[in-house]
């Protein structure tokens, strides 16, 4: 894995907004097929960070690189070529049916419903049985797996997700975590989390983050046995975790 | 979806070719030299023509606002740019200047310049105040339809009797001006705004499921809003300069177009296009006919119209 090359890499990144410091030298690297969680209490700034990778917002130091460029010198469309992204869960009113809204997916490349890669992205995620039906009458899950199959339409190498668990009962929790796990093996995925559990369950490598700042950065397994967890969540927390992968 | 499109147009034509027929009294085969046909073509014919330009327009902004907002009641007129528009060319009308630039005239232009500055104030104003999506949004612009109302009354105030009637009858919204003349200086207008809008068609669909998912999807969204603003105040200021602010075509048609052809914006934007305009030119023919020697506004028959549309739409949406 460490001879992957690097797709996406933060040097040095800080965020501020009106003269608050929301990310202060944040250092992250992500290889090709990496499975990467990002974990951090509320206000850490995992969705600050997510959204300066995405270019929503702009970095007040250091460098975001993309497939080795520059992130602010790259047109938007070019972005999406790279990185797909996942929002928390939809609550807005989505009017459109579901191989609309996966369609638009293929913006980026000028396509539309027609294209090969949304019908392949609908199966992917087994939401090609209800293709028709418009997104807002779907169950949190499915909406959850629309979603990604809209990103996966995409076609990017990387993708993004921002709480994909969040909001959803039990059943469509697994529905959706076994998605991810059958994601095609060369996407490279970063998931936003709180759910310490799974995050321990499935992927290789965690970034932790605490007041702005990269906490922990490394294999999933050493956080856990180590002091990582009380760091962030207190004894409490930490305890239970270190019992567990003793 | 094509051959909704087609009945559309199919209708259109119909419209334009029968609307001028209509009116006060019935013209049916006029000699072109006498009263009739004078009247016929130099009074009705640029009538429904304008009047088919304005509606469209004022529809498609609607459709435009509400794609771009999010939001089934944001619309140029709700959100303060036809007032802000008003104002400007009220304020025009009182200093009593006139030229033009490029053969457009300085009405338009003060249009234009009131259009832009309140869609760039209620713009800012919901951003500051906490998302487009959201009730600020319909709020900032209620505040700065108010605020301009007002000032455009202040103006009215002051004015000498002879520019506040002219003011007065055309704070409306009224046709009553119609002549070739207003059909060709709301024409480009008009048609510069539509040709900007169909460019960005695919991206009305991606802004109106919201901002970040756009954007991840590879739309300059800041770049596609600033041109789409620009477009609809473009045909607003058109519209606005001739007739005054019509209201609540551009609640009401676009609403209609999504229930009965569905929400995608590629053929959308042509749909409400033309049933803007098949709309204005019926409620316009019924303002120049129950009344005997003087037309009706327009204006009073699409709000007498629309106010409770306005008001079922707002109640529908509370409920769910």
């Amino acid at each position: 894995m460490s001879e992957n090359p690097i797709l996406l890499e933060c040097r040095d990144v800080c965020v501020g907004i009106r003269g608050k410091s929301l990310l202060t030298n944040v250092n992250l690297a992500l290889r090709q097929g990496e499975h990467k969680v990002i974990i951090g209490p509320n206000g850490a700034g995992k969705t600050t960070l997510l959204r300066a990778i995405l270019g929503s917002l702009t970095i007040r130091g250091g460098s975001i690189l993309l497939g080795g460029r520059e992130l602010s010198s790259l047109r938007q469309a070019e972005i999406a070529k790279l990185i797909s992204y996942v929002p928390q869960l939809l609550a807005a009113e989505i009017p459109y049916n579901v191989r609309e809204f996966v369609a638009m997916g293929r913006y980026a490349y000028g396509g539309g419903p027609r294209d090969a890669a949304v019908e392949s992205a609908l199966t992917a995620v087994g939401v090609a049985c209800f293709a028709d039906r418009v997104v807002s009458t779907l169950s949190g899950g499915e909406r959850q797996r629309v979603c990604i199959a809209a990103a996966l339409a995409q076609q990017a190498p990387i993708l993004i997700l921002d709480e994909p668990l969040v909001h959803l009962d039990p059943s469509q929790r697994m529905e959706v975590q076994r998605v991810l796990r059958e994601l095609p093996r060369e996407v490279t995925v970063m998931v936003v989390t709180h759910d310490l559990d799974w995050a321990k369950m499935n992927f290789q490598s965690l970034l932790s983050l605490r007041d702005g700042v990269v906490d922990y950065d490394g294999a999933t397994v050493d956080f856990y046995s180590g002091s990582g967890v009380s760091r962030l969540f207190g004894e409490a927390v930490g305890l239970k975790y270190k019992e567990e992968s003793i | 979806m094509k051959r909704h499109l087609l009945i559309l147009i199919a209708c259109s034509v119909l419209t334009l070719l029968g609307a001028p027929f209509l009116g006060e009294s019935l013209i049916l085969g006029a000699d072109p030299a006498g009263l009739d046909g004078l009247v016929f073509w130099e009074v009705r014919v640029p009538r429904v023509l304008l009047a088919f330009l304005c509606g469209a327009a004022l529809a498609l902004g609607g459709l435009v606002f509400q794609a771009m907002f999010r939001n089934s009641l944001a619309t140029p007129y709700t959100l303060g740019v036809a007032s802000g528009s008003t104002f400007s060319v009220a304020l025009w009308i009182n200093c009593g200047l006139s030229f033009s630039v490029l053969g457009i005239s300085g009405i338009s232009l003060a249009a234009l310049v009131g259009a832009l500055l309140s869609v760039t104030l209620v713009y800012n104003l919901a951003r500051i105040s906490g998302g487009l999506a959201t009730v600020s949004l319909l709020l900032g612009g209620v505040i700065l339809s108010f605020f301009f109302s007002s000032l455009t009354m202040l103006v009215q105030y002051f004015a000498d009797a002879g520019s506040m009637f002219k003011m007065m009858r055309w704070t409306m919204g009224s046709l009553g001006q119609a002549d070739m003349d207003a059909v060709l200086q709301v024409l480009p207008f008009v048609v510069s705004g539509v040709l900007l809008i169909v460019q960005y068609r695919r991206e009305l669909d991606l802004l109106s499921i919201g901002d970040e998912l756009a954007m991840s999807r590879g739309v300059e969204v800041k770049r596609v809003r600033r041109i789409l603003f620009f477009a609809v105040s473009l045909m607003v200021a058109g519209v606005v300069s001739v007739c005054g602010p019509i209201g609540f075509v551009g609640i009401m048609v676009p609403h209609f177009c999504r229930l009965l052809f569905g929400v995608v914006h590629r053929e959308l934007v042509w749909m409400t296009f033309l049933l803007g305009g098949i709309f204005l030119v019926w409620c316009d023919t019924l303002a120049r006919s129950v009344t005997i020697g003087s037309d009706l506004p327009v204006g009073i028959i699409t709000s007498l119209i629309g106010g409770p549309f306005f008001l079922i739409v707002l109640l529908r949406r509370a409920r769910v």
